[in-house]
């Protein structure tokens, strides 16, 4: 009885495997098609709101920045005379130095702050629940609202921070207010903004680590610094790196935002950025083909950190293989 | 024991992947965010596309544009200038879009609301435009150039020449010569002259909504919570220094003599308002249209700034950084003794500061004179604009007898810029406080006018004044040569003004 049962669904496929073979290729032709259409439909409307928002500002800006034009008359080329003006412009300099110190003081803690809070958030640690609210709070609170808060909170007369300082006994400086201080203000405010992207891109890292490693370690007794260090932080390289290059372009933008508001790029320039300098150039002093220079100079500064930054991840690849 | 567990050699490439993708996406945003919103606002007028908009400048100081009422009229509410004006009825349905600064958006909500009652066919849409002058231009053009500029828009004086320039106004001298009753010749000519384009003297680009001149307004319980007695309108500026020193003094961090910029300002500078007529009252010039230069470095300067800046040195201010910063003390929260303002201003401290008690005094007297700084802030139409007969309705309204300039006179905001409401307007007998109300009308006698800058060489102005502020009171850079420097930066964006 079971034979006689199994066979009409062998015979069945049998006719299949020989009589049409060329169906299923066929079949599976059409569904590639199928398959092709549905992905050009899908990803469409991204291609063009990119080519839109991003690809056509982008030669714009290119072309603008051999013009000089003031966003209301007509624009005359002027060749290089933009770029010229740029090198012998010293605000330019101090600029791209501010952008460099807001890449370089606020990523790497930004990622360290990101991944402690998500390994603490996945081992369930204490205060768990104090720690979630802490890294989704800034996702709520608009960046004006931010600045706004941090520009009270660092208030030398009655602001938090100064406050506690005196606590234990430190006279706070006038952070906002001073040349040496407000640029490590204004990063600590886009830290604080940054944080929960990165912890919440750790914790889906974190999330796809096979549970039997741990298992494994456990058996052998590693402890958690050790499987912290030999196997959480090699299995989230992926992760970290691109976490990293989504904070460089962080704190190339962000600094703009907030400088604004907290600052208005002062004092004395202390906390422009080039984004802001080109900001101010366009819109105050009416020079759209200097700024779109400006942009283009921050264009391959970023280039040139994307490169070194591939660079010493390639590098830091081989030595962990 | 537990070996480095790493990632296999898939992972690897996709992170590779994601680098190079990264990259590209990292190296396009460069382009579009680095110059902010410069990029995507460009992308539609860029080059290419800017033919059209270098009519706009020509037309802007061409006698010809007499024919912008005739086309403006032709696309709203029918006729042209030469129909009755104030207040006329719009038949058919219109709306509007107006855009004010944010310290007028309450009292003109009400003017728009009472426009409705009188014409409710036309709806005016009131938003508001930046908080600083650049933000405010910067608004206002973006909006022109996305095609959406506002009917109706606050200009004010210093900023009206580069608006003009710019090609965002429209000239109303052919909107004004038809309108029968309502003419120039009512305004009173020292507030309507910031209007006129420096390149075009016989357009005029805005009417003013207010006569502002500077005056201490004073906080009543700070003085005598200091022992101070109140000023008078008769006081020397010595007197003032002093003042504000003692108050200072009696405050200990609590409240402070004299704030030296306006509540809110970030950054926080001297006000042109304030520096205008301290450097005339020295003997010297602010710019000189003659030989098209700033003498803020010059010696007589150098002594207004010293004036000027003495309460920082001497704590009659709090230092500039306590003053930094969105969340700094304010004459309205009742913190400063003293705070140089106008009328404009006052609505903001009226109620706050009914319990402490307040009122105005003349500005202190430097050889001879009150220092007092003038200007206004006015409403201009949009040269672009496609209602602009419904736009010029309503202006007549506003300056008419029952129009929207008596409702902001009777709730304290203006005082109006025209001879008969300096004169006679109802602001006078409006009850106390202020008590001195005397004091607007002799201000508005003595106020320096704020001279506007050709262009945007304006701009260069107020960031070199501000960068010499700074260096002075951050750096204690020498005045002299902070102002000199300044000087010199404002002198080579004159020169470069076309």
């Amino acid at each position: 009885v079971t034979q006689f049962r199994l066979d009409p669904p062998i015979a069945v496929t049998q006719t299949m495997a020989s009589g049409s073979a060329v169906t299923p290729r066929r079949r599976r032709k059409g569904r590639r098609r199928g398959d092709g259409v549905a992905a050009f439909v899908l990803v469409a409307p991204n291609i063009v709101a990119y080519l839109l928002f991003i690809v056509v500002p982008a030669v714009s800006g290119v072309v603008i920045s051999f013009y000089s034009w003031d966003l209301f008359t007509t624009p005359q080329w002027v060749g290089l005379a933009n770029y010229r003006e740029l090198v012998s412009d010293p605000a330019v300099t101090s600029a791209l130095w501010h952008t460099v110190l807001f890449v370089a003081l606020g990523v790497v803690p930004t990622i360290l702050l990101g991944f402690v809070f998500a390994v603490l958030l996945d081992w369930q640690a204490k205060f768990v629940g104090a720690i979630r609210l802490l890294y989704f709070l800034p996702l709520v609170v608009s960046t004006a609202v931010a600045g706004v808060l941090w520009s009270t909170l660092f208030s030398p007369s009655y602001g938090m921070i100064n406050r506690l300082l005196a606590l234990v006994g430190v006279t706070g400086p006038t952070w906002l207010a001073s040349t040496t201080w407000a640029l490590p203000a204004l990063t600590l405010v886009v830290i604080w903004l940054s944080l929960p992207l990165v912890v919440i891109l750790y914790l889906a890292g974190l999330q796809r680590i096979p549970k039997q490693i741990f298992e494994a370690a456990r058996v052998d007794g590693a402890g958690p610094w050790l499987r912290l260090w030999a196997i959480i932080w090699p299995n989230v390289r992926s992760t970290t790196v691109l976490v990293l290059v989504l904070e460089i372009l962080q704190f190339l933008a962000a600094p703009f935002e907030v400088g604004l508001i907290m600052t208005y790029g002062g004092p004395l320039d202390a906390t422009t950025s080039l984004s802001f300098y080109a900001y101010r150039q366009a819109f105050e002093f009416g020079k759209m083909g200097y700024a779109s220079a400006i942009s283009m100079v921050q264009f391959f500064a970023l280039l040139l950190i994307v490169c070194v930054v591939g660079l010493v991840i390639r590098r830091w690849g081989k030595r962990v293989s | 024991m537990v070996r480095s567990t790493r990632p296999d050699r898939s992972s690897r490439r996709r992170s590779s992947a994601g680098l190079v993708m990264a990259g590209c996406l990292l190296a396009a945003s460069a382009c579009s965010s680095g110059s902010g919103s410069s990029a995507s606002s460009t992308s539609s007028a860029g080059p290419a596309a800017a033919a059209t908009s270098k009519t706009a400048p020509t037309q802007a100081g061409q006698p010809s544009s007499k024919a912008a009422p005739t086309s403006g009229a032709a696309t709203s509410s029918g006729g042209g200038p030469s129909e009755p004006a104030a207040p006329s009825t719009s038949k058919t349905k219109v709306t509007l879009s107006m855009v004010v600064q944010p310290f007028a958006f309450k009292n003109f909500s009400a003017v728009v609301d009472l426009y409705k009652t009188v014409n409710p066919n036309v709806t005016i849409n009131l938003t508001q435009g930046g908080a600083s002058s650049a933000e405010y231009i910067q608004g206002i053009s973006t909006a022109r150039l996305g095609g959406k500029v506002p009917d109706i828009f606050e200009t004010f004086d210093v900023i009206s020449d580069q608006m003009a320039s710019d090609g965002l106004t429209e000239d109303l001298t052919p909107w004004l010569a038809k309108s029968g009753d309502f003419n120039r010749g009512q305004f009173a000519d020292a507030f309507l002259a910031s209007y006129i384009p420096r390149k075009a003297p016989s357009e005029l680009h805005g009417l003013p909504v207010a006569a502002d001149a500077t005056v201490v307004f004073y906080n009543k319980k700070i003085f005598a919570e200091s022992g101070v007695p109140l000023p008078t309108d008769n006081w020397s500026y010595a007197t003032f220094l002093s003042d504000a020193q003692k108050i200072s003094a009696a405050g200990k961090g609590k409240f402070w003599g004299v704030s030296l910029q306006n509540d809110g300002a970030v950054p926080p500078s001297i006000w042109q308002a304030q520096y205008q007529p301290m450097i005339k009252a020295y003997g010297g010039h602010v710019y000189d249209a003659a030989t098209n230069t700033v003498g803020i470095g010059e010696p007589a300067a150098i002594q207004a700034w010293t004036q000027l800046l003495a309460p920082l040195e001497d704590g009659g201010a709090p230092s500039y950084g306590t003053v930094s910063g969105a969340s700094a003390p304010t004459f309205a929260a009742g913190k400063y003794g003293m705070q140089i303002s106008v009328r404009a201003q006052m609505p903001s401290y009226m109620t706050p500061l009914k319990a402490d008690g307040w009122d105005v005094v003349q500005m202190p007297i430097v050889n001879g004179k009150h220092v007092v700084g003038g200007g206004s802030y006015g409403m201009a139409m949009a040269k672009d604009g496609k209602n602009k007969q419904a736009v010029w309705d309503f202006m007549t309204w506003f300056y008419s007898t029952h129009g929207g300039i008596h409702l902001l006179e009777d709730t304290y905001a203006t005082v109006p810029p025209t001879k008969d409401g300096i004169a006679n307007g109802t602001w006078k007998t409006l009850p106390a406080p202020p008590a001195n109300v005397n004091a607007f009308g002799a201000a508005i006698a003595d106020a320096v006018i704020a001279p506007a800058l050709p262009g945007k060489s304006g701009a260069a102005l107020d960031a070199a004044v501000l960068k010499a502020v700074q260096e002075v009171a951050l750096q204690h850079v020498p005045i002299a040569k902070a102002f000199q420097e300044a000087e010199a930066t404002v002198n080579t964006a004159l020169k470069a003004e076309k």
